[in-house]
């Protein structure tokens, strides 16, 4: 016959052994338990054939199987042992009550009723004797698996526009947006012809140039010295000739050049070295209205109102109210001690008009014909 | 005997007290259910346009009206840069429908990082409706030596989306 001890043992291994077999039978496969459980009264424990269902449908992950188990047997013994306890407590009471007159009986049956009160408080204590214990115990719930997560590596894609460095001319991004992009390629394109034009009016002023040179050296004029204006003679005429048509190149090959830079202008980068906003008080746009077109070439119309705009804004950012460290003032950074007086202006807050200080600066610009009184036209490489 | 169960009355008493302070903060607490996410309306160009208009509308709201033009200061720095004015200053510019942010100070980077974040405080977070706003950013020759910064034409907070 087995003892206490060892019936305790062999249920113990039972008990762990159904569980497990369950859980692993589970692992498996999900199916329907073969065994219809009763339903607890306690809405918040599902019974098992309820919540293996919403494993099947995924509604709760497979892990959680176990300790849902666990948490239905938890509540199940809860509710028979309660049961029971309630049981032997009106047990205790029916034999107290028949006790009448036999206070060993009597002892016995009050006995059984405190230990039937105090079976109950225990187990209804059980939860937080184990949260004591080990809160960690209570929390029936097995974390699974975090999903790991591999960082997007975003890759470029061709023709993305990169950020320009401005301070250094980015040939690289020149060179990119030429071969990726087809705004890019025709800019390439029109410089290429233009240096292309270049490369002919200089091979073309060459010749003229040697033409020349023999024409001087076999010309004779009768003088000591042979005055070309005044001269007559063939070789004098021809080279006259030539002089208006080396003047006419270097003003074609002058305006290659222009052209090219013109070419890598779409508004806003100055082939990297300057900043030509697209909005604002220095932008091309608003600009264009100061100048007067019709006493400029087109060409240079546009790339002065272009310099005008990379001036604008490296001096002043677009501040019309910008005050510098050495009493420059406005958009234009105009230097007050060295222009009081000059075209009215009498104060300084006079500068902070945007269009009274484009007017100046336009005025300062034709009275040296060059963008030098600027620092930033220096610094951009507008003068030298 | 009615000494060892008092005493075992008086232990489980002490252990239920116990367990009632001590316990019940260990309690699992619900963990709260992650609210759905709703992928993003796609919004119409009139949506679109009427939440641009309301936004600037906000950034306007108490923005001073600078004296002898049409802008307004909408936000300036409490903090005094190297060269006695604010570290940065973002106007409006009204003619061109352009909020210019213009830094005072160095390092660019850093006070551009300021600026940015400023504006997106008093635009209370709508990120994507501030993207669409025209912004010139720079800073004065004295205060860059004419550096030009990378990207002046939009926030940086607009590029790390």
């Amino acid at each position: 016959m087995l003892n206490k001890k060892q019936k305790f043992f062999f249920f113990f291994l039972f008990f762990v052994f159904f569980i497990f077999c369950t859980n692993f039978a589970l692992a498996l496969e999900f199916r329907a338990p073969e065994i219809n459980y009763p339903s607890l009264p306690f809405p918040e424990v599902k019974s098992p054939q309820v919540f293996l269902k919403e494993i099947q449908k995924g509604e709760i992950p497979g892990e959680q199987a176990l300790p849902l188990y666990i948490k239905y047997f938890y509540y199940l013994s809860l509710m028979i042992v309660g049961l029971l306890a309630l049981g032997v407590i009106i047990y205790g009471g029916f034999l107290y009550l028949i006790s009448a007159g036999a206070p060993v009986k009597m002892i016995a049956a009050k006995e059984q009723i405190t230990g039937g009160i105090l079976g109950l408080v225990i187990l209804l204590s059980s939860y937080l004797i184990l949260a004591t214990i080990n809160p960690q115990l209570a929390i029936l719930h097995l974390p699974g698996l975090e999903k790991i997560t591999l960082p997007e590596i975003k890759l470029s894609e061709p023709g993305e526009k990169k950020l320009p460095t401005y301070f250094q001319i980015p040939f690289g991004m020149i060179i990119e947006n030429a071969v990726v992009n087809e705004e890019g390629q025709g800019k390439l394109n029109n410089a290429k012809k233009s240096a292309e034009d270049a490369r002919e009016s200089a091979e073309y002023l060459k010749n003229l140039t040697e033409e020349l040179k023999n024409l001087a050296v076999n010309s004779d004029c009768g003088l000591s010295k042979c005055n070309l204006s005044t001269c007559t003679g063939l070789s004098c005429l021809q080279a006259q000739t030539n002089i208006v048509e080396i003047t006419k190149k270097i003003e074609e090959i002058n305006g290659g050049a222009k052209s090219i830079r013109v070419s890598l202008t779409p508004g806003e980068i100055i082939s990297g070295i300057g900043f030509v906003p697209t909005g604002g008080y220095c932008s091309v746009d608003y600009l264009s209205q100061f100048w007067n077109k019709s006493n400029l070439g087109s060409l240079w119309y546009e790339n002065l109102v272009v310099d005008a705009a990379s001036v604008c804004y490296c001096e002043s950012a677009g501040n019309p109210r910008a005050i510098g460290t050495t009493d420059d003032h406005g958009l234009f950074q105009i230097h007050f001690p060295t222009w009081e007086g000059w075209w009215n202006l009498e104060k300084r807050e006079q500068l902070y008009n945007p269009e009274f200080n484009i007017n100046f600066a336009i005025k300062i610009y034709k009275r040296n014909n060059s963008w030098w009184p600027w620092v930033c036209a220096r610094i951009l490489g507008i003068v030298r | 005997m009615r000494k060892k169960k008092i005493t075992i009355i008086f232990i489980i008493l002490v252990l239920l007290v116990a367990s009632a302070f001590l316990g019940l903060r260990f309690f699992e607490k619900p963990t709260p259910e992650k609210p759905e996410t709703i992928p993003p309306k796609e919004l119409t160009p009139e949506e679109s346009q009427l939440l641009i208009k309301e936004l600037k509308e906000k950034l306007l709201e108490n923005a001073k009206p600078m004296i002898g033009s049409s802008d307004f200061i909408v936000i300036e720095s409490e903090k005094k840069g190297s060269y006695e004015r604010p570290r940065f200053e973002i106007t409006y510019q009204k003619p061109f429908d352009l909020f210019l942010i213009s830094l005072y100070d160095k390092p660019l980077a850093e006070v551009r990082k300021e600026a940015e974040n400023a504006l997106l405080e008093k635009a209370e977070g709508q990120l994507d409706t501030l993207c669409q706003l025209n912004v010139l950013l720079g800073s004065p020759r004295f205060v860059s030596g004419g550096e030009i910064m990378e990207n002046p034409e939009s926030l940086n907070i607009c590029l790390r989306r």
